[in-house]
């Protein structure tokens, strides 16, 4: 069995072998950085391999907690909606939906918190620093 | 004497609306400089409207201040939150955190403030007293001394891989093939930009720190439970003065990191960012039997933090005395100098020695008051280490994207933070270094624009052209003394696994 840190040397390899191919392309010079980079980068997964070989043989099952990719996708949905809402009803729906689905059911905390944070915000980006924070439909 | 005549403009100082501009400027570097994504140079940029309500030595004043502060800002979210500020305060993380971790914040903070204050005064005391001779320095590097510098920065990679030799140099060398995306200045070709305006103008420093440190440790904060906090149970310790026992502990760590940032601070291009790095490679090659360096290590802590705030006074001596800005927030400063009507160059010195002289004394009172106002902010901020993971994690996403999309009003800028936040978690996750992958991307261009340069220049011959130059030479020295020691088995883990068996 194949397991995830092999795949994750042999990512790198295939990356780096595209790099490589891409960089042909380029003229004057243009290539010899990346193209440099990409064979040291390939020299040095290998050698990593050998470094490490008993890591990459390991047949103990590795459990993926999916929790940050969730909320890396709600993340993804928050910069979306900061185009549509406007950033302050998009910050304190984000807030809202991603603390309590990392766990905080007291509704007080999350309240509080957001009193405090989006009149800082307010403050401090749009009246001190005066930077144009996306409005979207609302505000 | 210019060193008599830079003592008698002390007395400048204490004028009201001098006084009003260092408070003002320390006050928002520090704020801005905590919070990921704003860096010095913005908030300086974002001074010099409010500038034209002061005459030059005020406005200048207040923009040098500003910047001080920031430099040392960015180090207060790098502790507590594993998210640093500011680019030169990258490295301060991995230390503080740590420290943070076990419940030692406000011992971080304490070090790191002492440091900085510090190092920033040696820093001001040298841009006072020797800017002039210290000028003919930054006129030495030439396109093989900054290649050559890029290379010796690279040589730190070895040091803050922490074991993960391999691992360390496929990301410092990822870092720097990163550092190639976007339109060559050379040949005008764009390198892997896929078509993307976007990528065609290349990777930012800043969108990558965030993602790769702040947004990644939002993601990492999301796996704990959420009522967890980072301190752990200790409770905060409001002792924000070092001890004298903490201070002897780290007493040749900050002399090695306020060296290396007193040097790297002249030369432009350098700066603070590259000497942190340095530094901390260099405290991890000279540790002892028992240091814990990547698990929180004070000694570290203290050589980044001197090295950053180390380089903030000299990176402005090219800038006074050339007119040659040592980094970007030198360069919006000289930006603002010459909005109020200044020449930079050794003319100044000569025409306008009261504004030159006095701002330059405004620097050094900075510092120290920046010490006073950090005690007071870093009791506040220390909170952050209480509360709940829960909160913590998606506050620091907020911070980080907001952050991002402020800098440049670009929301693209945010998508690329975001890849750069998964990409340091899977870089975590399976022990690739982010700081290697950070130094790569700092050091890429001037490696590249260096061996370039080179290439014209020697006409072809770099290496006979490399060892005529005496700095060069010395470089190469210096680089190769540097490998043999990082080669010679005594790093630190190596000396904690022989402790471990015995």
């Amino acid at each position: 069995m194949i397991n995830i840190y092999f795949l994750r040397n042999i990512f790198i390899f295939l990356v780096s072998l595209a790099v490589i191919f891409i960089s042909t392309e380029y003229t004057d010079y243009a290539n010899l950085l990346p193209t440099f980079c990409a064979i040291l980068i390939i020299i040095f997964t290998i050698l990593d391999y050998f470094q490490n070989k008993e890591v990459y043989k390991s047949k103990k099952k590795i459990l993926i907690n999916f929790r940050p990719y969730v909320i890396l996708f709600i993340s993804f949905l928050y910069v979306f909606s900061i185009l549509f809402l406007g950033f302050f009803v998009s910050t304190i729906l984000f807030f809202i939906v991603s603390s309590y689905y990392l766990g905080v059911k007291n509704f007080k905390h999350i309240f509080v918190t957001l009193v405090i944070l989006i009149p800082f915000m307010y403050i401090f980006f749009s009246l001190f620093l005066k930077t144009n924070l996306p409005k979207g439909l609302l505000i | 004497m210019y060193i008599f005549e830079a003592l008698s403009y002390f007395g400048n100082l204490f004028s009201i609306s001098v006084l009003f501009c260092l408070f003002l400027g320390v006050l928002i570097g520090l704020v801005i400089g905590a919070i990921p994504g704003l860096s010095p140079p913005m908030a300086i940029a974002l001074l010099i409207p409010v500038s034209f309500n002061f005459p030059p030595t005020e406005a200048l004043i207040l923009m040098v201040s500003c910047y001080a502060a920031g430099m040392y800002g960015g180090s207060f979210s790098a502790i507590l939150i594993r998210a640093p500020g500011t680019s030169a305060s990258a490295a301060t993380a991995i230390e503080g955190y740590e420290l943070t971790k076990q419940g030692k914040a406000i011992q971080a903070i304490r070090i790191s403030t002492f440091a900085s204050v510090l190092g920033g005064l040696i820093s001001g005391l040298v841009l006072l007293l020797l800017a002039p001779p210290l000028a003919e320095v930054a006129l030495l590097f030439g396109p093989a001394e900054y290649f050559l510098m890029a290379v010796l920065g690279l040589t730190a990679i070895a040091s803050i891989s922490f074991g993960h030799i391999f691992k360390g140099l496929i990301a410092g060398f990822f870092g720097i093939f990163l550092s190639t995306v976007g339109i060559d200045l050379y040949s005008g070709i764009p390198r892997f930009s896929f078509g993307s305006a976007t990528l065609s103008s290349g990777i930012g420093i800043m969108p990558a720190i965030v993602g790769l440190f702040a947004f990644a440790q939002g993601l990492e904060l999301s796996l704990s439970k959420a009522e967890d906090t980072i301190g752990g149970n200790s409770k905060l310790s409001w002792n924000i003065w070092p001890k004298f026992e903490e201070i002897k502990k780290v007493k040749n760590s900050l002399f090695r990191g306020w060296g290396c940032g007193l040097v790297l601070g002249i030369i432009p291009a350098a700066g603070g960012s590259i000497a942190q790095w340095i530094a901390y490679a260099w405290e991890i090659q000279k540790s002892k039997l028992g240091d814990k360096f990547g698990k929180g290590e004070i000694k570290g802590l203290a050589a980044t933090e001197g090295s950053n705030n180390g380089s903030t006074g000299t990176s402005l001596i090219p800038m006074f005395t050339l007119g040659i800005p040592g980094g970007i927030s030198a360069a919006v400063i000289l930006g603002a100098l010459v909005i109020h009507g200044l020449q930079p160059g050794l003319s100044l010195f000569k025409n306008n020695p009261q504004v030159v002289y006095t701002v330059m004394w405004g620097f050094l009172a900075a510092n120290i008051l920046m010490g006073f106002i950090a005690a007071i902010m870093a009791r506040g901020m220390a909170h952050l280490t209480i509360m709940p993971k829960g909160l913590l994690a998606p506050l620091i996403i907020i911070f980080s994207i907001v952050g991002t999309y402020v800098n440049t009003n670009n929301i693209a800028d945010v998508w690329i933070m975001m890849g750069f936040g998964v990409l340091g978690y899977l870089m975590n996750k399976y022990n690739f270094s982010t700081g290697a992958a950070l130094l790569g991307l700092i050091l890429g261009p001037i490696a590249e624009n260096g061996l370039r340069d080179l290439m014209v220049v020697s006409r072809g011959d770099p290496i006979l052209y490399t060892l005529q130059r005496p700095l060069s030479v010395s470089l190469i020295l210096l680089t190769c003394i540097i490998v043999f020691y990082s080669s010679k088995q005594f790093n630190w883990e190596n000396k904690n696994k022989k402790i471990i068996k015995k």
